[in-house]
């Protein structure tokens, strides 16, 4: 049973914020991702969970035990690193083995538990060489096979995809979701990319300048955001955002009039994504003159400005079209969400 | 790079070797073969009231003349080599003839001078080096862990020993061991011996003039392994204590590991260092109980008579030393410089 509770924890450096009241139940087993952009302080929940830095302020609670006073090693928590953080001077075989080492584990276990790690990670046949030797994925999936070894009750994991390629980056992040599934262990994962946080995880933590925005699942969280921050970190293209007015249901902005919206009049935000709206003949909701236009393969992506904000809607994969050509777009009102136009919260379910 | 230009990348430093580095060991090479002309005798037969009878007197014009017109003396090969004064070859196999066991041949051997500068300079090195790596790198990650305010203050007077000069540094150590220095009424004190002398004893001595070593050369290693220390990676560190090491397991397994360029770096630079020990011998006045190399090489160009055969032997022999030394260092850099290419 590793629950893991964060009680109301701050960090703090003098009068500089990193977190702020941050208080959450992670279940047990959960795969739990905190994202969000540099410096919202994501890591920084990490490395108290972990046990390198002190809290300012609260509890933290694993398996229902208080740690806050405890040694990173009696936490009983793996970590894999962004830098994978291997002992350049031991090979695969020594840095995997290196937890059963200096915990005193019983030696006669370590050669069956070493290459039960190694194997998971298909590192079998790279176990005599040196991290120097080894490509980048490799080095990422001895990191895994570290913190696998020694079958921690929590496993911690800070931007481990960040350093690998495109392609890599797809296969890690599948090797780590099979791996968090069969070893049911409970997992915190750091990461600012909106895509690994929506494949991964059973809770998303959108968090900004150390204040937690939302917490959900990732259908939650990129079918209700929570507010204008959340909306626009999540999903890509982001969330179109435009600023103006409601006026009798009718939202209106520079070239936008969209009726059948329940909200009572004022300034408002009002968002929906490229997915939610379509090109069409004429008789659409925005109609403004293209302002570019992004060929994706599945879709062509059309974009056009209103007021200051940029919208994007998703066409046909045939649709072609000229910049500055005249576009009519239909917006799924049923789909469009509304946020408060000063304080950027969302109005209404 | 190309060959030609490499070359001439290359030429003004390999001329500069040549001129300072090669050059001046050849010429010490050559005088080390070579010892200065016996003075011309000429015998004269003087006569007088009482019958005549031969005399013998040094020609000092017919010797000056031959000294001018052959400065580096007469060729004798490996003569001085062999010498008494030097590798002694007929006292060694003489005292291995007729010692009873080897306590007693090395007995007989320390009383040859070259063997007794011999055995001090390799004891100072090979206990000073380590001790001093030791020292160094303890002081280096105690300052390391100290607060940033601190760290500055303790650093410059960690430093004041190597900022010393050395002669200064030893001639400082060797009045506070004196009996009316600090130390040495302190040791007298302590033990109850009022005729306690750090001076008169050669073991003593010995451990004054390493202790002295330690002192001045730890600096040097300290704040090359701080400058090392201030580039380990931090993610190394912080694994380690999530992966359940000790302070001495990352010490070990973390630290150690990432600073053993520098260790080789120091090791190498210090063992040069150790075995041209000479100012503390002046510094501590203690030719009668330890002398080394350098000081021996000293001895020989001081004075009155100025033996500059003797010194280019002793030097040549000196330098051997030093090849030997470094030998195993160098091979394993080259080793390890052809492993990573």
């Amino acid at each position: 049973m590793a629950e893991i509770q964060l009680r109301n924890i701050s960090k703090r450096w003098g009068s500089f914020v990193g977190v702020n009241n941050f208080d959450l139940t992670i279940a047990d087993k959960e795969f739990l991702v905190l994202l969000g952009p540099s410096g919202c302080g994501k890591t920084t929940t990490m490395r108290m969970i972990a046990g390198l830095e002190d809290t300012t302020e609260g509890d933290i609670l694993i398996g229902g035990k208080r740690v806050n006073d405890l040694e990173p090693k009696d936490r009983d928590i793996a970590m894999v690193f962004q830098s994978y953080a291997l002992y350049p001077n031991m090979n695969v075989y020594e840095n995997i083995r290196f937890p059963l080492k200096v915990r005193g584990t019983d030696p006669s276990t370590h050669k069956e538990r070493v290459l039960q790690a190694a194997e998971r990670v298909e590192l079998l046949d790279f176990l005599d060489r040196k991290p120097a030797e080894l490509s980048g994925g490799q080095r990422q999936r001895v990191a895994l096979a570290r913190a696998i070894v020694r079958k921690p009750k929590v496993f911690l994991m800070d931007e481990p995809l960040s350093n690998l390629d495109a392609k890599l980056r797809v296969s890690t992040r599948a090797q780590i979701k099979n791996l968090s599934h069969d070893l049911a262990a409970t997992t915190i994962y750091v990461t600012h990319d909106q895509i690994e946080a929506m494949t991964l995880a059973d809770r998303v933590v959108v968090m900004k300048k150390g204040v937690v925005q939302q917490v959900g699942s990732p259908t939650e969280i990129y079918d209700t955001p929570a507010n204008t921050f959340v909306a626009s970190f999540i999903g890509n293209p982001a969330m179109n955002l435009v600023d103006g007015v409601i006026e009798g249901g009718v939202f209106k902005a520079q070239n936008s009039v969209i009726p059948g919206l329940d909200a009572p009049d004022g300034p408002v935000t009002l968002g929906f994504r490229a997915e939610d709206a379509n090109v069409v003949e004429s008789g659409g909701e925005i109609n403004a003159p293209i302002y570019t236009m992004e060929l994706l393969g599945d879709a062509t992506m059309v974009s056009v400005r209103i007021g200051g904000a940029l919208v994007a809607v998703k066409a046909d994969k045939n649709y072609r079209a000229e910049i500055g050509d005249q576009v009519s777009l239909h917006v799924h009102t049923d789909h469009c969400h509304l946020f408060d136009a000063t304080t950027g919260e969302r109005m209404g379910p | 790079m190309k060959h030609r230009t490499f070359f001439w990348f290359i030429l003004p430093t390999a001329a500069a070797m040549l001129l300072f580095i090669a050059l001046p060991i050849v010429s010490v090479v050559t005088q080390s073969l070579h010892t200065p002309h016996d003075a011309v005798l000429t015998v004269t037969k003087n006569c007088g009231p009482f019958g005549c009878k031969d005399t013998t007197v040094i020609d000092q014009e017919a010797t000056a003349a031959l000294r001018t017109a052959e400065p580096l003396g007469k060729f004798v090969g490996l003569d001085i080599y062999f010498d008494r004064g030097h590798l002694a070859v007929a006292e060694v196999a003489q005292a291995w003839r007729t010692s009873d066991g080897l306590g007693a041949f090395f007995s007989q051997l320390s009383n040859l001078p070259f063997y007794r500068a011999m055995a001090f300079t390799l004891t100072f090195t090979f206990t000073v080096t380590p001790l001093m790596l030791i020292l160094g790198f303890m002081i280096a990650v105690a300052v390391n862990t100290l607060h940033r305010h601190l760290k500055g203050l303790v650093i410059f007077f960690s430093l004041l020993p190597m900022i010393v000069s050395p002669l200064i540094g030893s001639l400082v150590l060797f009045w506070m061991i004196d009996s009316r220095g600090v130390i040495g009424a302190a040791l007298q004190w302590l033990f109850s011996d009022p005729n306690l002398s750090l001076k008169a004893s050669t073991g003593l001595t010995w451990v004054m003039l390493i202790v002295y070593g330690v002192w001045h050369a730890a600096p040097f290693s300290f704040v090359v392994f701080y400058a090392g220390l201030q580039t380990l990676p931090q993610d190394q560190l912080e694994s380690a204590q999530i992966d359940g090491a000790t302070r001495w397991q990352r010490t070990r397994y973390v630290i150690i590991p990432h600073l053993m360029p520098l260790v080789t770096f120091v090791a190498l630079i210090q063992l040069m260092d150790n075995f041209r020990v000479f100012e503390p011998i002046l510094g501590f006045n203690s030719e009668a109980h330890a002398t080394s190399l350098s000081w021996f090489i000293y001895n020989d160009l001081g004075g009155e008579t100025r033996l500059l055969s003797s010194a280019a032997t002793s030097s040549v022999l000196t330098i051997l030393g030093v090849a030997i030394l470094l030998a195993p260092v160098l091979v394993r850099t080259w080793r390890d410089f052809n492993a990573k290419v």
